[in-house]
């Protein structure tokens, strides 16, 4: 017997028949957790995710474009709502703004690639990591990757965020006048190490 | 109890209609609720056939999703059901009900009084834990009982379990599942209340602001006595 007929046969041991218990009440954002739930306990229906189908279709022209910008918008947003309370709202609101200004259609360059979710949850637990108070200017490489960069005075920072916490990174520091470069690869979760010696609360902290 | 942070990533209001709305006149409709929701996309089902030859899936036009331009947001006018929702951070019981009246009264004056076979309110919870400290026990109460097999903890686990309220005239389903945490350095927990109401629902619109606010209630209590103390420490 396998696992989904042990299930479906729990559900009738469960007094589940009551109106109402067989579906739960829906939530857009959630759909991973609660597919797993439905589809035991519905067997084969599942739900599509408002926008699938659009993934689906090859792009083409300028509506094709809108679309796809729009949609690397909402999941961005979406990514970012969901560590929103480790964020603060004025974060949330502020990034939101940089989010819609470098999404742009008006400004988009319709040979770039789009960013995908991939490099946007890279860029939101790359912020998270590393502690960040001051936020970065945001851009897209030519490889369709968010990248984050910190300015302060001479001292330039600047990540890009590939697929599965995997960034790529160049500095400029400037010590006692004279000016440092330095560039690498690696995991997030190493880079504030990495970055130790350059003292990067130059970059991430504000200035007292 | 009010919460600085608070952990809801997504709070769901659904009624559920007696008699369906077809696709069609959904479309004409919702355009009033625009200026609210400037971005639409389209809700589909896809039924799955299983056979010999293969697994072929068929998409239906279920409904419109309806998002305001923050994307925190959400409406979903679908032809069984209306849905009202909001993506963390969560702002309050008050602005959200008012948002779900808003909507319901326009709803109404669009789509004309209708009866409902089914009320739902869910409030999804997630608990981001540091690294270090992972066992599930310290946190929430809600959690699988397994045999002692020398393990520190339960490990990964999903579990659902649905029950009637009778008292109160409501059903609940209570979910907590361990996830992958979007923190770095942090594993994260899910507490998934879903209360329903599937009788005695209100035949006066007046009285859906009570109803309303009771299975509130009832949410507040289900999810105060499903975590701990230590648990109040991560968002208080």
């Amino acid at each position: 017997m396998n696992a989904l007929a042990l299930f479906n046969q729990s559900r009738t041991i469960t007094d589940l028949r009551q109106a109402g218990a067989q579906q739960g009440t829906g939530g857009p954002a959630s759909r991973s957790l609660t597919d797993i739930f439905e589809a035991i306990r519905t067997s084969q229906r599942v739900t599509k995710p408002a926008g699938m189908a659009r993934k689906l279709s090859t792009l083409s022209g300028e509506a094709d474009l809108e679309i796809a910008l729009k949609g690397s918008r909402t999941s961005f947003k979406v990514l970012v709502s969901r560590v929103s309370m480790h964020l603060g709202v004025s974060w949330l609101e502020k990034l939101f703004a940089q989010i819609d200004s470098l999404l742009d259609v008006d400004e988009w360059d319709a040979s770039d690639p789009v960013p995908n979710t991939e490099t946007a949850r890279t860029f939101i637990r790359l912020l998270l990591a590393m502690k960040v108070s001051r936020r970065p200017g945001l851009g897209v490489s030519n490889s369709g990757n968010i990248v984050a960069a910190w300015t302060a005075g001479p001292n330039r920072l600047t990540v890009e965020c590939l697929p599965n916490d995997r960034v790529r990174w160049v500095l400029a520091r400037v010590t006692d006048g004279e000016t440092e470069r330095a560039a690498g690869d690696g995991k997030i979760e190493r880079l504030r190490e990495i970055l130790g010696p350059y003292t990067p609360a130059v970059w991430f902290e504000y200035a007292d | 109890m009010d919460y600085s942070r608070p952990p809801i990533t997504e709070s769901v209001i659904e009624l559920r209609f007696s008699e369906e709305i077809d696709f069609e006149t959904i479309v004409k409709r919702s355009i009033k609720f625009k200026r609210n929701y400037p971005n639409e996309l389209k809700n589909f089902d896809v039924v799955g056939e299983f056979s010999e030859k293969g697994v072929f899936g068929k998409s239906v036009e279920v409904g419109l999703r309806l998002s305001s331009k923050d994307e925190l947001e959400v409406l979903s006018i679908n032809k069984n059901s209306l849905m009202v929702s909001h993506l963390a951070p969560y702002p309050g019981w008050n602005k959200f009900s008012a948002r779900f009246h808003r909507d319901f009264d326009l709803f109404t004056e669009l789509f004309g009084r209708r009866s409902f076979t089914r009320a739902g309110m869910r409030y999804i919870n997630r608990l981001d834990v540091p690294l270090g400290a992972s066992d599930e026990r310290k946190f929430i109460n809600v959690y699988p009982h397994l045999p002692d097999f020398g393990a520190s903890n339960t490990g990964t686990f999903a579990m659902t379990s649905t029950f009637e309220l009778a008292e109160q005239g409501l059903g609940v389903t209570l979910q907590s599942a361990t996830v992958e945490s979007p923190v770095p350095r942090c594993t994260s927990l899910v507490i998934d209340i879903d209360v329903f109401a599937a009788t005695d629902l209100p035949m006066r619109y007046d009285m859906w602001e009570g109803k309303l606010d009771h299975m509130r209630n009832v949410k507040n209590e289900i999810f105060e006595r499903s975590i701990t103390a230590e648990a109040r420490r991560l968002f208080s």
